[in-house]
């Protein structure tokens, strides 16, 4: 069972994305956090359980209370207590050539996706698993 | 010591002497030994040095005689019955005084005795050429015209700061600049009843110059008596005399307050493009986010529903078609609605009166207060009207008074406070609420900037403060927001050039 956590405000894209996912593997647990900050309050809380934590997050960067910057910055201090490692990726609907260069610059983010996530990038992802 | 009624170029001939600056001095050596040598030459028991004033004869050295100055009709000639006198001559043939010499013997002098004469008369003025190297009056008046002409303000100060000179540019009044030769500052300030700060001012920076032994520079503004503010750049150089002493500072300053405008004129430009700047990169992050976001959820939905053999499951996807829709037509008006208000520059303002204006927005948002059981106060006395677009403070009510009924604090009942003052010639309108809050520290930079929400809430969208930002600031105004988290929120908006309203 592999366990995604997916951090979007956009209840529609979650609901979307979702069943995108499902529709690709069923062994696949979805979780979902509508702001960066329940998101890393929730892995601070599951940091020592591996099988609590993700294998693969999805993180949108336009988000209320704590945007997927904010995240990011504390992810990376969290990042070496966690138990077991995972893959990050952005998924955000920006197509600002400054923020996929700065993402470049974050060493946790292993890919910077324009929305719409597809099916076939989702198995290509799963696949590297 | 000699009577010389008509000497030829009278006028010029008075210049030149008083240029050396002679007259009324004290006694000195050099010219005492020149009297001494021709008593010696002449074996007379009387000589003298005299100058021809415009109405006296001045003794500036003698021997045998104690009267410092007569007449210019005396009848000195007369008197003894050996006399002669040779003349001192400037400028080739104006004749400034005489090297006399007297006795009560008759004599005559001899060729070799005449030539002694001569060239000590020769020598007297290159004595006083020496003590004043502006001998020649074309060179002088040469400088003058020079410093007196000059925009730029000369003054020169000697080692304890007493003024030495100062050109027009400096003190433009006559009397004044005259007054100040020989005085300091703080003189200057107490005759003029001036504030002593800027003498104080002067005296550190001249103390500055003369113990480093370097220039020193600084930019000074001044508001002149029609208002205007004048920048001078200043400066201040010492000057030393062969072996290193400290002798003199020369002052000067020139106006750049053309450059300064300019300048000021640059910055506010590159203020309104940094500022276009960033509502260019808002716009993008607009696009990004409201509307690519939702485009990309419409047509996923789409692809769902033509995928899907479920009526149901369609029917399920359908209605979540309905908000995304109205989310981008949403936000698709508001962006319209901006880039209309930026377009408009001529906006027509009307007199509003505060109070009729929030009992307008309150009858439109009259449901949601109810609901909200919200408490609100108002005090509009110190400042009751606006000179300000209907429309716009229309909007800066709703967009505050519906965004403080959004974020009210679950835990407490929502009680609002609104309030007018008068800050110089602006009004500031303050909305004071206990809601929520907001935390300034992480969001101070994104408050007002579209598609910016800071709630965990169904309804935050972020656009109404971004609408009401543009608003404000099209009209040259500024809106703030001074917040706790979970204490509450105060939103300050400035109305600039309000001054004509009564």
């Amino acid at each position: 069972m592999k366990k995604i956590y997916l951090i979007d405000d956009d209840d529609i894209y979650v609901f979307l994305t979702t069943k995108t996912i499902l529709r690709v593997r069923e062994d696949v647990d979805v979780e979902v956090f509508s702001d960066g900050l329940q998101a890393i309050t929730h892995l601070r809380e599951v940091q020592d359980h591996p099988e609590l934590l993700p294998d693969v997050i999805f993180l949108d960067l336009n988000m209320p209370v704590m945007d997927g910057w904010a995240f990011l910055k504390e992810y990376q201090e969290l990042f070496p207590a966690l138990a077991k490692k995972n893959e990050l990726y952005i998924v955000s609907s920006s197509i600002s050539p400054h923020e996929m260069e700065r993402s470049k610059t974050i060493p946790a983010v292993s890919e910077f996706i324009i929305k719409p996530l597809v099916r076939e990038k989702f198995i290509e992802i799963l696949e590297k698993l | 010591m000699i009577n010389l009624p008509s000497l030829n170029n009278e006028a010029e001939r008075l210049d030149a002497l008083h240029v050396l600056e002679v007259l009324d001095t004290g006694e000195e050596e050099e010219f005492d030994n020149i009297v001494k040598l021709a008593s010696i030459i002449s074996h007379a028991p009387i000589a003298a040095l005299t100058f021809v004033d415009a109405d006296r004869i001045w003794y500036k050295a003698k021997l045998g005689v104690v009267i410092t100055e007569s007449p210019r009709n005396n009848d000195a000639a007369d008197l003894y019955p050996f006399f002669v006198a040779i003349q001192i001559v400037v400028n080739k043939n104006l004749v400034i005084g005489h090297l006399s010499v007297a006795g009560f013997d008759k004599a005559t002098l001899t060729q070799e005795q005449h030539k002694g004469l001569a060239l000590l008369a020769q020598q007297v003025v290159t004595l006083l050429q020496m003590r004043m190297p502006v001998i020649n009056n074309s060179i002088k008046e040469f400088y003058e015209s020079i410093l007196n002409n000059i925009t730029t303000d000369i003054v020169v100060f000697d080692a304890d700061h007493k003024y030495l000179f100062a050109n027009p540019g400096a003190i433009r009044n006559d009397e004044l600049r005259k007054f100040i030769i020989g005085k300091d500052d703080f003189e200057y300030a107490a005759y003029r009843n001036r504030d002593p700060k800027i003498a104080e001012a002067r005296r550190a920076q001249f103390m500055e110059v003369k113990n480093s032994g370097k220039p020193l520079g600084w930019e000074e503004s001044q508001t002149d008596p029609d208002g205007n503010v004048i920048t001078f750049l200043r400066k201040m150089f010492p000057m030393h005399d062969e072996h290193g002493n400290f002798i003199m500072v020369i002052g000067f300053a020139i106006d750049i307050s053309d450059r300064k405008n300019l300048e000021e004129k640059q910055t506010t430009i590159m203020e309104q493009l940094a500022m276009q700047n960033t509502q260019l990169i808002d716009f993008c992050n607009v696009v990004s986010h409201n509307l690519r976001g939702p485009l990309i959820n419409m047509a996923m939905l789409a692809e769902f529903i033509r995928d899907s053999e479920d009526v149901e499951e369609q029917k399920l996807l359908v209605t979540k078609l309905e908000p995304v829709i109205e989310s981008l037509k949403g936000t698709f008006n508001e962006l319209v609605e901006s880039i209309q208000i930026r377009q408009d520059k001529d906006v027509k303002s009307d007199y509003l009166n505060f109070a009729t204006c929030l009992q307008e927005t309150l009858d439109g948002l009259v449901g949601e207060i109810q609901k909200a059981e919200a408490k609100i106060s108002a005090d509009f006395a110190d400042a009751p009207a606006v000179n300000y677009p209907h429309k716009y403070l229309a909007s800066i009510f709703y967009n505050l008074i519906s965004n403080a009924i959004r974020y009210q604090s679950p835990e407490r009942k929502l009680s609002l406070n609104l309030s007018s003052k008068i800050r110089e010639n602006n009004i500031i309108l303050t909305v004071t609420d206990n809601g929520l809050g907001i935390d300034l520290a992480k969001h101070k930079d994104h408050i007002f900037k579209i598609g910016k929400v800071f709630h965990r809430h169904p309804d935050a969208k972020g656009l109404g403060l971004f609408m009401t930002k543009t608003q404000v600031e099209a009209m040259g105004g500024r809106i703030w927001v001074e917040s706790l988290p979970d204490e509450g929120s105060t939103f300050s908006v400035e109305f600039v050039k309000q001054n004509r309203i009564g």
